[in-house]
């Protein structure tokens, strides 16, 4: 694959790893910083032979989150702005609403165990197999059914518990 | 019918179960009303999450990561494909399980979040498949609108298509620009049977001027690129574009 190529791959991959930063980040700012190094890293570095763009491109921007980003701890607190970024177009009893139900998401993903977000950012975000999921984290495709069913769950749990 | 257990459930609604197990699942589904419910339940879990996460679509991509991708290199002609604006699994079982996803996306357990944004508030980010529902808004501006006409999809909030093109799989495709007070979201959306979903999109601020500006100012580099890589011919005209409205969309 020719660098061009590469780079017209990564646009259109962008806004999706942009959402997996975020998944692991939990907070904009890092998840940007997080998404920029990404790039810049898979720009710069060789791609192992037979890989595909977007598979390396997620293993890149979680050795870096681990690596990098993660281990600033300097904004780790949850970014609720975010929930509330949706904008009010809709009756405001409605909007109240959506905003406090994205809000109680956000509190329930920010409380899941952080290998549980990781795994279901990897499937429901970056749309691995649970092989690949597997194969990502070291561990068994038992352990990421597992940590799959736990986190919705928990997140389902958390949200029932608001209603 | 057989006990199901969560992390089976989890891993139907992703595809993974083996297929004698799928099938299984899948009819007891249709007559165990409990059952459905830990599907809906957990499948909702895992809409809000994607939902969530997908809330940073609504901010600008940052400065320099949009210089990044707006640079291509020089040299070598083009020929990548471009990733398609969808996650795999989850989804895929719901658009097959169509009054389930209905469901689902009303389901109290989400509450406002999936009814307050799929139609009004921000009509692209919410679903995990990029599906506009047809009771939406803006599944009636994409099928009737004209491009260059707004038509008001709610308060404050108006769609406008902005080009319609034949994609090189046969399908319909519309690049629609949908502005409020806060900015202006471009996307592009495909037809896939009677439904739009969205391909691609990105948000940008509100401009200084009347018309608001893409988050890189008027030329979106993900735009540009799925439209180079899935274009097939030139763009329709209005004769063309009003032939294919008349047909509803049908080839």
């Amino acid at each position: 694959m020719t660098i061009r190529e590469l780079h017209k791959e990564l646009v259109g991959l962008a806004p999706q790893l942009r959402r997996y930063a975020y998944a692991l980040a939990r907070n904009p700012a890092d998840a940007d910083d997080l998404l920029q190094a990404t790039l810049e890293r898979v720009l710069s570095r060789p791609m192992p032979e037979g890989a595909e763009v977007a598979k390396w491109s997620y293993t890149v921007c979680r050795n870096v989150w681990i690596d990098e980003i993660r281990s600033r701890k300097v904004r780790v607190a949850a970014a609720p702005e975010l929930a509330y970024a949706v904008e009010t177009t809709v009756s405001s009893e409605e909007a109240a609403g959506s905003r406090m139900a994205l809000a109680r998401a956000q509190e329930g993903i920010d409380k899941l165990p952080e290998e549980q977000r990781e795994v279901l950012a990897m499937v429901a975000i970056a749309g691995m197999a649970y092989r690949e999921a597997a194969e990502a984290l070291s561990v068994p495709i038992g352990t990421v059914m597992s940590r799959l069913a736990r986190a919705r769950a928990a997140l389902a749990a958390h949200m029932e518990a608001a209603t | 019918m057989r006990p199901w257990t969560d992390e089976q459930i989890s891993a139907f609604l992703d595809g993974e179960l083996p297929a004698a197990e799928m099938d299984a699942l899948a009819k007891d589904v249709e007559g165990d009303a409990e059952l459905a419910r830990r599907v809906e339940r957990l499948g909702a879990a895992n809409t809000a999450f994607v939902q969530v996460v997908s809330a940073i679509d609504s901010k600008p991509m940052p400065a320099g990561v949009e210089k990044l991708l707006a640079e291509a290199p020089a040299h070598d002609p083009a020929g990548a494909k471009v990733l398609a604006f969808r996650p795999r699994s989850v989804s895929g079982w719901l658009m097959e399980h169509r009054a389930l996803a209905a469901s689902l996306l009303c389901a109290a357990i989400v509450g406002g979040v999936a009814s307050g944004l799929s139609h009004e508030t921000d009509p692209f980010a919410p679903k995990a498949d990029g599906l506009i529902l047809a009771s939406s808004p803006l599944h009636h501006a994409l099928e009737a609108a004209p491009t260059g006409e707004a038509v008001l999809i709610s308060a404050g909030v108006s769609a406008t298509p902005r080009l319609t093109f034949a994609s090189d799989t046969g399908a319909f495709c519309r690049q629609v620009d949908v502005a409020s007070q806060r900015g202006v979201t471009t996307a592009i959306a495909c037809r896939e049977g009677r439904a739009w979903r969205t391909q691609v999109a990105v948000f940008g601020k509100p401009g200084s001027g009347p018309d608001y500006q893409t988050a890189s100012g008027g030329k979106s580099p993900a735009l540009e690129a799925f439209i180079d890589d899935h274009i097939s011919g030139a763009a329709l005209n209005a004769e063309e574009e009003k032939q294919a409205i008349t047909k509803g969309w049908s080839q």
